[in-house]
């Protein structure tokens, strides 16, 4: 993910990161964005979408742990659930070590963006 | 049956930072920004577009589409077409000359999927970029990035695209070219064209309404797309999957993203379409090789990642 220059306040600092629903931990540089933090360490457990806080993907709750916040959807993550302490991954950076989960979105149908569409169900049938 | 609708117009984005998304579509796309207004919007064109402008970006706190936009011949079409909106059942709604710089009055409406499309016929004509319009030259030197030439197309995701395939086919004059049916003969996807080519605008059933899967530029060659794989990798741009080539449309593509999410396209080539054809049909059970013709298989972002 491409981050201006003068935004990386501490680029040599690494924090661990501890996803509770994969049970991964991994160290993450603090210039770069959470979730493309956990694509280059090869750890999984946070859903993968635009990188770009727009689509909800990586939408988690970060349950312990400082960061930073660059702006996110709207329609993903409200006012309330980021002072809740819900994010897009692809939009923090991490500044301690963080213990996060995932969180799923707030939608009235039940599907999720995570889970399958119609096309998606008949192509798998 | 054509009815006076020419062409997609412009489309209008959201974008979480105005200025990571002016990078974005001028300096990797190689759009040219042509202007920006008071409310803080930017404007820019492919090289070889007419019309003064045909994206709109506009800073929000979400990202996704507010309204695309297509072209009648006249503004006596647009009186008749939106008199026939109205009784079709669509909300309508009149957008002053002005709103956008450059552009005359449009006509709003909504639709079953819930996006909101506009029809107009006066814009600004500033002529190819670069370009004379007596005795043109091949292409414009100083083009950056990719140098897209033109707004393409965009593929929208909404729950009853029956109803807004309907609509284009009915009141606005679109043909469908090609589509995916299901084993019960269900329209999952809809691309239709009020053109030659194979899509003008593109449609896949997904119960959120008014979403945005992708706006989509069009490149000259494969040589052109492989060039702006580069370019995506040289910026560490957000990838989705490319360069590979569609089943449906048959063109060469590749799929990226914004700095807000939104998906972008650049691709070459595909197939055309006359009024007289039939439209060409993949089956829901062969959708891997619909959607990617090399992979042939599907991957989870290609459905569920939207703005």
């Amino acid at each position: 993910m491409k981050q201006p220059i003068n935004a990386t306040p501490y680029p040599q600092d690494t924090h661990r990161i501890h996803i509770l629903d994969s049970e991964a931990v991994f160290e993450a540089r603090a210039d770069l964005n959470l979730l493309v933090a956990m694509e280059k360490a090869r750890a999984q457990g946070i859903g993968i979408g635009c990188r770009g806080g727009g689509c909800g993907k990586c939408r988690i709750r970060v349950l312990k742990g400082e960061y930073d916040s660059k702006r996110m959807s709207r329609a993903w993550v409200s006012e309330a659930d980021e002072a809740e302490g819900i994010v897009l991954a692809c939009r923090i950076f991490p500044r301690s070590e963080l213990v996060v989960e995932s969180e799923m979105l707030p939608l009235a149908e039940p599907y999720q963006p995570r889970s399958s569409s119609k096309l998606q169900s008949a192509a798998i049938k | 049956m054509k009815k006076g609708v020419m062409r997609p117009g412009h489309i209008q984005l959201r974008v979480l930072d105005m200025d990571e998304a002016v990078s974005h579509y001028r300096d990797l796309l190689g759009l040219i920004e042509v202007d920006r207004d008071d409310q803080g919007r930017v404007y820019l064109k492919g090289w070889t577009e007419v019309d003064k402008f045909s994206v709109v970006l506009r800073e929000a706190d979400s990202a996704g589409m507010d309204f695309v936009s297509y072209k009648c011949l006249n503004e006596g079409v647009v009186d008749s077409l939106k008199q026939e909106l109205i009784e079709y059942g669509c909300n309508v709604e009149e957008i002053p000359e002005g709103e956008l710089k450059g552009c005359g009055r449009r006509v709003r409406f909504d639709s079953p999927t819930g996006h909101q499309f506009e029809i107009f016929a006066t814009k600004e004509q500033t002529g190819k970029w670069g370009l004379t319009q007596k005795n043109p030259e091949a292409w414009p030197r100083g083009l950056t990035g990719m140098k897209a030439t033109r707004f393409d197309h965009c593929l929208l995701y909404g729950p009853n695209i029956a109803g807004t395939i309907d609509l284009f086919r009915e009141v606005l004059g679109f043909d469908l070219a090609e589509q995916v049916l299901d084993d019960e003969g269900t329209r999952l996807a809809g691309f239709l064209t009020v053109s030659m080519k194979a899509h003008d605008v593109a449609f896949i059933e997904h119960p959120e309404p008014g979403k945005l899967h992708h706006a989509s530029f069009f490149l000259e060659t494969w040589e052109d797309v492989l060039r702006a794989a580069d370019l995506i990798s040289m910026t560490d741009t957000s990838i989705d999957i490319g360069p590979t080539r569609h089943g449906l449309t048959h063109g060469k593509t590749i799929y990226f993203f914004d700095p807000s999410g939104n998906r972008s396209e650049v691709f070459a080539g595909g197939d055309y379409h006359y009024p007289d054809h039939e439209p060409v049909t993949w089956g829901a059970d062969t959708l891997g090789k619909a959607i990617f013709y090399h992979d042939r298989v599907l991957n989870d972002r290609f459905l569920t990642v939207l703005t």
